[in-house]
């Protein structure tokens, strides 16, 4: 049987994505994208810069929004706020990871 | 097919109101949501309650659920021929038409024509009698590689369970392999797209994408921060005493590493650009964390010459703890 290899695209701070990128990766409307940018769960390359642009990484936001929404029913402001808590956690853990990997084996 | 039992999976009555069924999936979704929950069989538990909830909560497919009969959970069944002429699907068109065809696939199917939406990530995707278009499934693939296999690049295969579609419309889910060439820069929850590999988009709608999360088998020797790589480096207390060059494994062979005298547990000697390569351009760094190892026995000479050492020494390890006493006192 013959497989298809295929190559990836990455999904971080090197590639750079628009705000229809993000609508269609995502099933949200460009106005619930937007909302999230103006409740800062979601972060432009550079906000004064027209039209906005962000990082690859957004993609993953957005798609976790269009889940979170469909899935718990949350409403724009519950939805941003669930973001940012989010973003927290995952942060706290990232640090965690961090200190663990710097932690001799025998010190853990 | 396999019988799911959709009110057990809520934990609620076969005669629960709307708003207990609504109730009871919020509470499941809540604890099980894969964007929240850190139970590993979380995604599986939410999926069955995505499943049901989709089902129950509306009416007609509620009814058309109900009239299915109760079996026990997991046991293979087929609707009968009243059903499928009662219920209108996209199946049921003779006694075959059921098969490859699971539960889930055949509630979505109820949807045709009353909505196009299928939410990146969704549940199925049905074929509709609308033209409007339809984008195809994305799927979230978690893919374990060893450091190694990051380092240098690699191949993953994946098996993935997309809706195909015969002459009449008719669907039934068959599994497509595939291979993703993970280039040499991934790290541990790194996310890649395969882009257009997910199911097919109908009328037009874009095809479905992958999205992989790679993850990191553990090490038995490096842990790993992002492109940064650590490594305990076991010292004999003379070498850490006197200083001494050592050889130190990193993912592109041995390295001698040079130790300076008088070096403490835990600290940390850096190896430029001996880490993960990272996307684009560039290394991480290789950190050798310092553990001074004692014998796990010594002989009468060794312990002869600690002796004497100890005699010899001014050095005090704890000198800090009791200044530090006293000027609390």
């Amino acid at each position: 049987m013959q497989i298809e290899t295929h190559n990836v695209l990455w999904l971080d701070a090197t590639q750079r994505v628009s705000i229809k990128d993000l609508v269609d990766l995502s099933g949200l409307v460009e106005e619930e994208v937007c909302e999230l940018v103006f409740a800062g769960a979601l972060v432009p390359s550079d906000y004064n810069q027209s039209p906005w642009t962000f990082s690859g990484d957004c993609v993953l936001t957005v798609r976790k929004a269009s889940r979170l929404r469909d899935d718990l029913e949350l409403d724009s402001h519950a939805l941003a706020l669930t973001l940012q808590l989010l973003e927290q956690v995952r942060a706290l853990e990232a640090e965690v990871a961090r200190l663990r990997a710097q932690q001799s084996a025998v010190a853990r | 097919m396999k019988y799911k039992d959709y009110y057990a999976i809520l934990g609620v009555e076969r005669t629960a109101t709307d708003d207990e069924i609504k109730k009871a999936y919020r509470n499941l979704a809540r604890k099980y949501h894969p964007d929240v929950s850190r139970d590993p069989d979380g995604e599986e538990k939410f999926k069955d309650a995505a499943e049901a909830y989709k089902t129950l909560k509306d009416a007609e497919k509620r009814a058309a659920y109900d009239r299915l009969g109760k079996h026990p959970s997991g046991e293979e069944f087929k609707p009968s021929q009243d059903w499928g002429d009662q219920f209108k699907t996209q199946f049921g068109d003779g006694a075959s038409s059921f098969d490859g065809v699971d539960l889930s696939d055949l509630f979505a199917s109820f949807s045709r024509g009353r909505s196009a939406h299928n939410a990146a990530g969704g549940m199925g995707g049905p074929r509709g009698n609308t033209s409007r278009p339809i984008p195809g499934e994305d799927y979230d693939v978690t893919t374990q590689i060893t450091l190694e296999e990051a380092y240098g690049g690699t191949l993953v295969g994946l098996n993935l369970s997309v809706p195909t579609y015969d002459a009449q419309g008719q669907m039934k889910r068959e599994t497509r392999t595939l291979e993703a060439r993970i280039p040499k820069g991934a790290t541990d929850g790194q996310r890649l797209r395969l882009r257009g590999q997910g199911s097919k988009g109908i009328n037009g709608g874009r095809d479905g994408d992958v999205y992989l999360n790679i993850a990191l088998r553990p090490h038995p020797l490096y842990r790993v921060d992002g492109y940064d790589l650590y490594i305990d480096l076991p010292l004999a207390p003379w070498e850490a005493a006197l200083g001494t060059t050592v050889v130190v494994p990193t993912l592109a062979g041995r390295v001698n590493l040079k130790v300076a005298p008088a070096i403490n547990s835990g600290q940390q000697l850096r190896l430029g650009k001996r880490g993960l390569p990272k996307p684009g351009d560039g290394e991480g760094d290789l950190f050798a964390v310092v553990k001074i190892a004692m014998p796990a026995e010594l002989s009468e000479r060794e312990q002869a010459l600690f002796k004497e050492l100890a005699e010899a020494s001014t050095f005090n390890p704890r000198s800090q703890l009791f200044n530090e006493v006293s000027h609390a006192n």
